[in-house]
């Protein structure tokens, strides 16, 4: 493959990252933009590859080129710098605000939040308001793209909206992580449970129908 | 559009851009891979360069820096399709294997081109088609996009069902790794290893 020299962690801080994101796409993690310490006219862009404290195979660019970059809506330059750190994750929440925290506690924080979506999607759902439980499982997804309960509200919502491919598309992005067997059982739950469904008999709020659901390795 | 941005300093902007090859601008989330037959359909129109035009101005190194870079790039313009024959001797004649174009693999001959420096969009193919290209048609082979951007994004979302129901590919993916463009890479690279080899 082709190399890069590759560039210590220590020496470099966080300028900003790498995407522009809209509402619909936080909370979540980005790429940090690095610039030298010692030489704030040359900055690292992704993709890269960061191995504890090393960066490696990231793309050298100037302080102009990064303008362009914020120009063209490519890259977020934020206002001032932070060091960077080794093992750190940089993630904007649904507010555009920055965190920068070590892995396992920004992987906690994301979860945390994923988990609060899913359970708020769950009860949108159960209320009959659709377009909030989109929403919800929108966000959950972003902060989680590994959980499956996202995708098959959303295929509950298709189904409630008579849009068969919605609801064939969603059971398509679950397959790499649920039998499909399981994923259309979830379906059926969250379906069972929106008052559409059965308006005479709201679903029991006494768990999430994603209990004793097994999952399967991606 | 700013007079001093690299498609107004080229003489390339109102074009649309196509590499001939897995995606290879950063900073992309989502892509389309279009077939082959795209540049058939836009021949007379279009026009290809053995490189990415943007390296001219940005990271490339030229032969004659006195030269300017829409001169040079005037001069290494090659027709559509006709481009793919000098392409399929590059792959064979600078690579080890045809393959390692695909891969990114830095070829083990410089070529005739001259230039230096960059990365691989240096030797990789790149086609501009005027105006507009309809994304809803029959040259469309695959779209790709992270899977939270096809729940999140009614647009994206959109545009996977109607992939689907057109029997068209549409792969979603993890982005685990923070970058969507390295997810997005190994994806279409892992798409076309099965289609191709």
């Amino acid at each position: 493959m082709f190399m890069r020299p590759s560039w210590n962690i220590a020496d470099l801080e966080v300028v900003g990252y790498a995407n522009v994101f809209g509402e619909t796409m936080l909370p979540t993690v980005a790429p940090p933009v690095f610039r030298f310490k010692a030489d704030a006219t040359r900055a690292l862009l992704p993709p890269y590859h960061l191995n504890g404290a090393a960066v490696y195979n990231a793309t050298a660019v100037s302080q102009a080129e990064l303008e362009e970059l914020r120009a063209a809506r490519e890259i977020t330059l934020f206002d001032d710098s932070f060091a960077a750190q080794a093992n750190y994750e940089l993630w904007i929440d649904q507010s555009f605000q920055r965190h920068y925290q070590p892995l396992d506690e920004a992987e906690s924080e994301l979860g945390r939040i994923a988990e609060r979506a899913i359970h708020e999607a769950e009860e949108a759902l159960r209320q009959g308001n659709l377009a909030d439980a989109e929403r919800l499982s929108g966000v959950a997804i972003s902060a989680n793209d590994r959980r499956v309960e996202p995708l098959a509200i959303n295929a509950a919502i298709s189904r409630l909206n008579g849009d068969a491919a919605g609801e064939r598309l969603m059971a398509e992005l679950a397959a790499s992580a649920l039998e499909a067997r399981l994923f259309k059982m979830l379906v059926d739950e969250y379906c069972k449970a929106a008052p559409r469904r059965k308006p005479a008999a709201p679903a029991s709020d006494s768990g999430s129908p994603m209990r004793q659901m097994a999952c399967m390795a991606a | 559009m700013p007079t001093d941005c690299t498609e107004a300093l080229l003489g390339t902007a109102g074009t649309v851009f196509f590499y001939t090859a897995p995606f290879r601008y950063p900073h992309t989330g989502c892509g389309l891979l279009f077939a082959h037959t795209l540049e058939r359909f836009h021949g007379e129109a279009g026009v290809a360069t053995p490189f990415d035009s943007g390296g001219l101005v940005k990271c490339f190194t030229r032969p004659d820096p006195a030269e300017p870079p829409k001169e040079f790039l005037a001069r290494h313009e090659l027709p559509v399709p006709d481009h793919r024959r000098y392409l399929a001797l590059a792959m064979r004649a600078l690579f080890h294997r045809p393959e390692d174009y695909i891969e990114g693999m830095e070829p083990h001959l410089p070529g005739p081109i001259g230039l230096t420096g960059g990365d691989q969009r240096r030797w990789t193919h790149e086609v501009r088609l005027p105006d507009q290209v309809v994304v809803r048609g029959h040259h469309l082979q695959a779209a790709f996009a992270p899977r939270a951007r096809v729940i999140g994004n009614p647009a994206i979302k959109g545009f996977f069902k109607w992939c689907e129901a057109e029997g068209i590919d549409h792969i979603s993916f993890d982005t685990p790794g923070r970058s969507d463009f390295e997810a997005l890479q190994r994806e279409c690279l892992a798409y076309i290893r099965q289609q191709l080899y």
